[in-house]
């Protein structure tokens, strides 16, 4: 499983892009405070999901207002109120899961979802979601990882992803009592260590 | 009453309509394409005085009676100059960006480091549980910046790299009086 953000910086009612190489998903947050990830492109005549906006519970598209339920089912199209969408009409929906202060989603050939690989269920606290103008593989090299998609160090967890070629998303999430502003500061020092490499100023 | 000389879609002339609407105070708009240009113009309804440009309009609606904002003090004005700065520099590209007859990228060193600092002055505000730059509550200096936010996609800003930046978006648009502009939808 990819992780795409932190669990913070969705609330109820609110929708985010992510993309992974070339994939493009819409994660939005249900007034229960239930995940969900969509395709981020709407099945009516292809606009992005993540434009559009919760109404009712669902995530409604900005072109047409067609609504989606939490399964990607279309349960409401405006320009014909009395109209019950056919089952048919849905979007493709990924599985997604929330742990250690972040979340993360699996791609469509990760079905069942491989829980197994990633950090232990412990409390954590989201810091920051932060772009950094360096591919992955340099993440993965200057932070000696060998694993897919995240570390710990020093009782942090570093996870990144891959929105687009030559940048990538770091995340950071750290103990409940660890100092927050240190550990902000920290990834920001990354930032500029990991940009400064991939430069060919090497300050890692 | 107020008269703002302004031009629908430039983003200076929106955000001194937002300013107006979230403050409560009345405009008539008169439409000026010069605007584009040079951006807008407040007048009073004598004609007899005019702030002339984005920021000289900003402060002409903070020496209005009554008003909840305040201006920026000497230790917050480095804010508002980069807030009033990023935006100029910000419309000029995306004017470049949408009169282009072929293809063009928005997305120049200039304009990406417009939106790191952004979303690192968000961030730190976030550190102190805050959402706004301009204090504890939405100010000129968050109305200066907020159409760099909500335009992001028209120069091919994602704002999946952004999170900070997502979360000011969206308070932004909670705000009580809160006003559209093409390219900025209501129904968020
Ligand atoms: S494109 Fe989404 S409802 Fe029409």
């Amino acid at each position: 499983m990819i992780p795409v953000g932190l669990s913070r910086d969705l609330a109820c009612n609110e929708i985010a892009p992510v993309r992974h190489g070339d994939d493009a998903f819409v994660l939005w947050r249900d007034e229960g405070g239930i995940l969900h990830a969509f395709e981020d492109r709407c099945p009516h005549r292809g606009v992005r999901l993540s434009l559009g906006f919760v109404r009712d519970n669902r995530l409604a598209c900005l072109y047409h207002g067609w609504q989606f339920d939490g399964d990607g089912a279309c349960r409401h199209i405006p320009a014909h109120p009395a109209l019950k969408p056919p089952s048919t009409i849905r979007t493709r929906l990924f599985s997604v899961i929330e742990r250690a202060g972040m979340i993360w989603l699996a791609r469509e050939d990760e079905a069942p979802p491989a829980t197994a690989l990633l950090p232990a269920e412990t409390r954590r606290v989201g810091i920051r979601s932060l772009a950094v103008e360096v591919g992955i593989a340099t993440v993965r090299s200057v932070l000696s990882c060998d694993r897919a998609f995240w570390l710990e160090r020093d009782g942090r967890l570093i996870a990144f992803h891959a929105p687009e070629p030559a940048i990538s998303m770091l995340h950071l999430a750290i103990a409940p009592g660890e100092d927050r502003k240190e550990a902000s500061s920290w990834l920001s020092h990354l930032r500029d260590a990991l940009e400064d490499h991939a430069s060919g100023r090497d300050a890692c | 009453m107020l008269i703002l000389r302004g031009w629908i879609v430039d983003e200076r002339s929106y955000a001194i309509r937002l300013a107006a609407s979230l403050l409560g105070i009345a405009l008539a708009e008169d439409t000026d394409r010069r605007a584009e240009r040079f951006g807008p113009v407040l007048e009073d309804e004598t004609g007899e005085r005019a702030h002339v440009g984005f920021y000289d309009c900003l402060s002409g609606l903070a020496t209005l009676p009554r008003r909840p904002w305040v201006w920026p003090d000497p230790s917050g004005r480095e804010m508002l100059d980069w807030a009033v700065d990023s935006l100029e520099r910000f419309s000029a590209v995306r004017r470049a960006v949408l009169c282009a007859t072929r293809p063009c990228d928005g997305r120049t060193p200039e304009i990406l480091h417009i939106y790191r600092s952004l979303e690192d002055r968000l961030h730190d505000r976030a550190m102190e549980d805050g959402l706004w730059l301009s204090g504890p509550e939405c100010g000129f200096v968050d109305v200066a910046i907020f159409p760099v936010a909500g335009l992001a996609r028209d120069l091919g800003i994602g704002m999946d790299l952004y999170p900070a930046i997502r979360r000011f978006d969206a308070g932004m648009r909670r705000q009580a009086g809160f006003i559209t502009m093409p390219g900025i939808a209501a129904c968020h």
